[in-house]
């Protein structure tokens, strides 16, 4: 308990102490803060002037979103798309978080249910499908770069690099401003906002601003969790330094260098395997059981030690003939975080709301991974698997809004592994792409917060509906919760047939479900292509967006993988699934003529827009997928 | 896209081969065997492999069985024990038993033979279509020394082990070989191609009358594919269909490939007899009709429009009428009728009339319509 005090405490007690070099707090009545380099003479010898360079900004936006890692661009993306104005700060020169260049993570999410995908759509799916039209050579480097046009493509969005949140400005439990190194132009920002959403993982800016949070394992008795220690201590898992080999197509020799560790795999467990080492091993880790943040750069080195240790066993050993053409091609530096703070909301997700499914009416996102808990001591306790897999899903679990936002700080919310949530809970929710659908949900929220003038908590008690509505007709799906939008004129209409069905029905598109899932069929699907779907209202009515839900196949993965691999679980490419022409016509006095026309479709939800017509039908024409034969929607929604 | 470069050489020799007893014993001892040289993409390999697929006419003339003999690893190492092993399939590229050569013996990991369990699992997992080694990437599997080694794969943090039911134990690599040449999408598209160019037309029709739903699609295909469209045939294609509309989309394919003559009374008939989901087929394939057909032809394809009471088929069979038979009286006849019906069927007949030429009572019949539901069109 004395460890969670500290770190309750520690990030404010580093400001008190006035540990943060070059920064003093003002006493101004704005409370921003002062960034004071007077002895700095910037002498230009091209106009022998002198001057003293500003270093100090002052930006002001509707939502901050600290992190760009999957949940912060989601939640930078959902917000500046449904209006608000936004800045996204992220502390390295590129976005992705884990799934950067810089660190090489599979963006995983639900990957294997019962065998096959439930992958998640929404924003996280249209950046997975942007990198295989972008990136068809599997490059990580390209893929920051995907990211990156991701982001600065959306005109509402002020993307920041290379800047760090490092401290907050609160009044009355709300963070006024976050103050922001950017090391690259030695600027200090302060960034005021009404809404802040801290999806960095570590959560510094939440921290400095006294959101409470935990670290460490639950005991097994505070939330009934299975697979908890019986008594709370304070391990969490460890992070990982990834690497990846190349073939020569000749002997490679390889010497280790002088910080490699020593690794034999002597009474290593069974479960500690080598499958795929080439493109890196999972288990190079090492936790903490005390300050794992204050522990990094220690534990950074050992990592870079580890790594080399075991590759000297791979290409030393003997055991490994086959990788003797085997040279080591990237070797990553900064290792890849499973775990540190974890911020108290009105919720605390905990194991049994996963595996025994409890609904939430406040459900924003899902989730699936396994409870896959690291081996307390990583690396450095190779006698134990190196993680349990405790569970396997057989279905989605349910995530809730309650767990994103903060219990004590009013205007912060949170996406990604810094939630509200247990260690066992954890183990599971961490992996990126059901972070990213926490950012989507949380950047949604926000937009009603700003709209309406409120603050989190209040989008809870009384906006549910109004950001699960909003989250579906973007294409985020929430389990067990049907769409059902008020304003959508596809609901009204009398009728609505197929010109083929091979399997479900057309009326499907309208039962607000945008998946197959349990069991269920969701969909119409049509035999053949230039197959066509129409709506007839009774009476004309005004048109000016047509949205229809395609399908891309979401029991298959579509993230890149180092193996480049393609299989029935796991695609390389574009999904063949997925609408590529198509065209809308609207019946206007009898004749039918053409709305809009979408070509070269590169998403799941496909936006017909055009000007407010009148109309008593439409007909939507599908001419050609990526490859399939026929045609699957899920939904199709009309709005005036 | 079609991952495999294939090139199928046929050539029928003259000599002929005796098969050990257990590999042909529903086939002819001795025959005209027929080799085709065939370059297939197995997931193991970088590149087509390339090999000869031999074709065992069966000697009731009725079925064909293949072969090929393929290497029971893939294995770029020095130290894999590569075995021969004979692969059969039947004639639609289903797999159906292998063979070894006499003394031969598959090997495990560590110098461990397969035992007789072993040989019985293994053909177990090959005929397995959803075998979990179908969804496995070789990386997965070359892991040539794992001193811990219980399990033969998994996946990265997933941890996909294999149920020991599912494989044979220390030989992955062989199970994954194996299984992805008895189960290849390509060998099996190869195989279906030559049985249906080798198949004569009295096997073509035998074939749509099989229960199983590959020969059928196969007869139609490649009927299609000769041209061949006698009376007989055509009308085995229809009562195919009438009896399993699972066929309705091939069975359109190969009479829109017809001689006009043929085409027009066939889908005619199919329009007459079939259920809604034929009608709208029927007229969706009309509308991409050029404009060879008479109009008398249309003023006749439907005899009493109130039949047509499914309201997709109406609006489809009005369209085709706009498109081929435009200004028909008996057409507009028939349309007139509608107006009464509920108001979406009459507002369809509607918009149908109000571009055709009428005369004046029918003039004034549609005015009277616009009159009382301006407000809703």
């Amino acid at each position: 308990m004395k460890r969670r005090d500290f770190f309750k405490k520690g990030g404010n007690a580093a400001l008190a102490a006035g540990t943060l070099p070059l920064i003093a707090t003002s006493c101004a009545v704005n409370k921003e803060l002062v960034y004071d380099r007077d002895s700095d003479k910037w002498t230009q010898l091209g106009s022998s002037l002198d001057e003293i360079p500003n270093r100090t900004k002052t930006k002001t936006y509707q939502v901050a979103v600290i992190g760009g890692g999957a949940a912060g661009i989601c939640a930078a993306v959902s917000a500046a798309r449904n209006g608000v104005k936004v800045v996204l700060i992220q502390d390295r020169p590129v976005l992705g978080g884990n799934a950067s260049s810089e660190m090489r993570v599979h963006l995983n999410g639900v990957n294997n249910i019962k065998g096959k995908a439930e992958r998640e759509t929404g924003i996280i799916e249209e950046i997975l499908l942007h990198n295989r039209f972008e990136n068809e050579q599997e490059s990580y480097p390209v893929f920051d770069h995907v990211m990156y046009d991701f982001v600065v493509r959306e005109p509402n969005i002020t993307l920041m690099l290379n800047t760090q949140a490092i401290n907050s400005v609160v009044k009355d439990n709300k963070i006024q401003s976050a103050i922001c190194w950017q090391f690259t132009t030695e600027t200090m920002f302060t960034i005021n906002a009404e809404i802040f959403i801290d999806c960095s993982g570590d959560g510094l800016l939440a921290a400095s601003a006294g959101a409470l949070y935990r670290t460490g394992r639950e005991g097994k008795a505070e939330f009934d969790e299975t697979y908890a220690p019986d008594k709370p201590d304070g391990w969490q898992m460890g992070a990982t330094l990834l690497m990846s080999s190349k073939d020569m197509g000749r002997p490679i020799k390889y010497s280790p260098p002088s910080y490699a560790i020593k690794y034999t795999n002597e009474g290593a467990s069974k479960r500690r395997k080598f499958a795929g080492y080439q493109d890196g091993i999972w288990w190079i880790e090492v936790g903490s059981d005390g300050d794992i943040i204050g522990d990094f750069e220690k534990n950074r080195h050992k990592l870079m030690g580890y790594l080399h240790g075991v590759w000297d066993f791979i290409k030393n050993s003997g055991n490994f003939p086959e990788a003797e053409n085997l040279a080591l091609d990237w070797v990553g530096s900064l290792p890849c975080r499973r775990e540190s703070r974890r911020f108290v909301g009105d919720y605390i997700v905990s194991e049994k709301d996963m595996t025994e499914h409890k609904h939430f009416k406040d459900a924003v996102a899902f989730g699936g991974w396994s409870l896959d808990e690291h081996n307390p001591g990583g690396i450095e306790n190779i006698s134990e698997p190196p993680s349990y897999f405790h569970y396997h899903f057989k279905k989605v679990y349910e995530f809730p809004f309650r767990a994103l936002y903060s219990k004590n700080i009013r205007n912060l919310m949170f996406a990604g592994r810094n939630v509200s949530q247990t260690h066992i809970a954890l183990s599971s929710s961490r992996i990126m792409a059901t972070c990213a659908l926490m950012g989507q949900a949380v950047g949604t929220a926000s937009v009603i917060c700003i709209e309406r003038n409120i603050l989190p908590r209040t989008v809870a008690t009384s906006h549910i509906n109004e950001i699960q509505e909003q989250l579906m007709r973007d294409d985020a799906f929430i389990p067990n919760r049907p769409a059902n939008d008020p304003n959508d004129l596809a609901r009204k209409a009398a009728l609505i047939f197929a010109s083929s069905t091979k399997t479900g029905n057309a009326k499907n598109l309208l039962n607000g479900i945008s998946r197959d899932i349990d069991g269920e069929i969701n969909h119409w699907k049509s035999d053949g292509m230039d197959a066509e779907v129409q709506l007839e209202w009774d009476n004309p009515i005004t048109l000016s967006t047509v949205e229809i839900k395609c399908d891309t196949n979401v029991r298959r993965n579509i993230m890149m993988r180092k193996d480049s691999r393609n299989d029935e679980l796991y695609s390389n490419h574009i999904p063949k699934e997925m609408v590529k022409n198509t065209t809308l016509h609207g019946r206007i006095r009898g004749k039918w003529v053409e709305l809009a026309k979408v070509k070269d479709n590169r998403t799941r939800l496909v936006k017909f827009n055009f000007e407010p017509t009148r109309c008593d039908a439409i007909r939507l024409l599908c001419e050609e997928t990526y490859g399939a034969n026929d045609v699957k929607l899920f939904e199709l929604r009309c709005y005036a | 896209m079609l991952r495999l470069s294939v090139f199928i050489v046929c050539y029928i020799l003259s000599f002929s081969v005796r098969f050990q007893a257990e590999e042909t014993n529903a086939y002819a001892l001795t025959s005209d065997i027929i080799k085709h040289e065939v370059s297939i993409k197995h997931p193991g390999e970088k590149e087509a492999i390339k090999g000869i697929l031999v074709q065992i006419p069966k000697a009731n003339g009725m079925h064909n069985a293949y072969y090929m003999d393929v290497e029971s690893v893939i294995c770029h190492l020095d130290y894999c024990k590569v075995i021969p092993v004979r692969i059969f399939w039947d004639d639609l590229g289903v797999f159906q038993k292998y063979t070894l050569k006499e003394g031969a013996t598959l090997e495990k990991y560590k110098d461990d033979v397969f035992d007789d369990e072993d040989y019985i699992k293994l053909t177990s997992i090959m005929s397995n279509q959803k075998s979990p080694y179908k969804d496995v990437y070789i990386n997965e599997i070359i892991r040539v020394v794992d001193t811990n080694d219980d399990v033969d794969a998994y996946s990265g943090e997933t941890a996909i082990v294999f149920d020991p039911k599912e494989t044979v134990a220390g030989a992955a690599l062989t199970c994954f070989t194996l299984w992805h040449w008895a189960n290849n999408n390509d060998m099996k598209r190869i195989i279906n191609t030559i049985t249906a160019q080798s198949a004569s037309e009295e096997q073509l029709k035998n074939f749509l009358q099989l229960a199983s739903e590959s020969y059928p699609f196969l007869s139609i295909q490649e009927a299609k594919k000769r041209q061949w469209y006698t009376p007989e045939f055509v009308h085995l294609v229809l009562a195919k269909t009438f009896a399993e509309p699972k066929f309705l989309k091939p069975a359109i394919d190969y009479i829109e490939h017809a001689p006009t003559a043929v085409y027009t009374k066939s889908i005619k008939e199919f329009f007459n007899t079939g259920d809604e989901t034929f009608k709208i087929a029927i007229l969706r394939s009309l509308k991409k009709l050029g404009n060879k057909t008479p109009k008398p032809y249309f003023d006749t394809f439907c005899s009493n429009i109130s039949t047509l009471n499914a309201y997709p088929v109406l609006v489809n069979y009005l369209e085709v009428m706009s498109i081929h038979n435009p200004n028909s009286k008996q057409i507009n006849k028939q349309a007139l009728s509608l107006l009464d019906e509920n108001f979406i069927t009459a507002r369809a007949a509607y918009w149908f009339l109000s571009n055709q030429q009428l005369d004046t009572p029918q003039q004034q019949r549609i005015d009277r319509f616009y009159k009382k539901n301006k407000e809703r069109l």
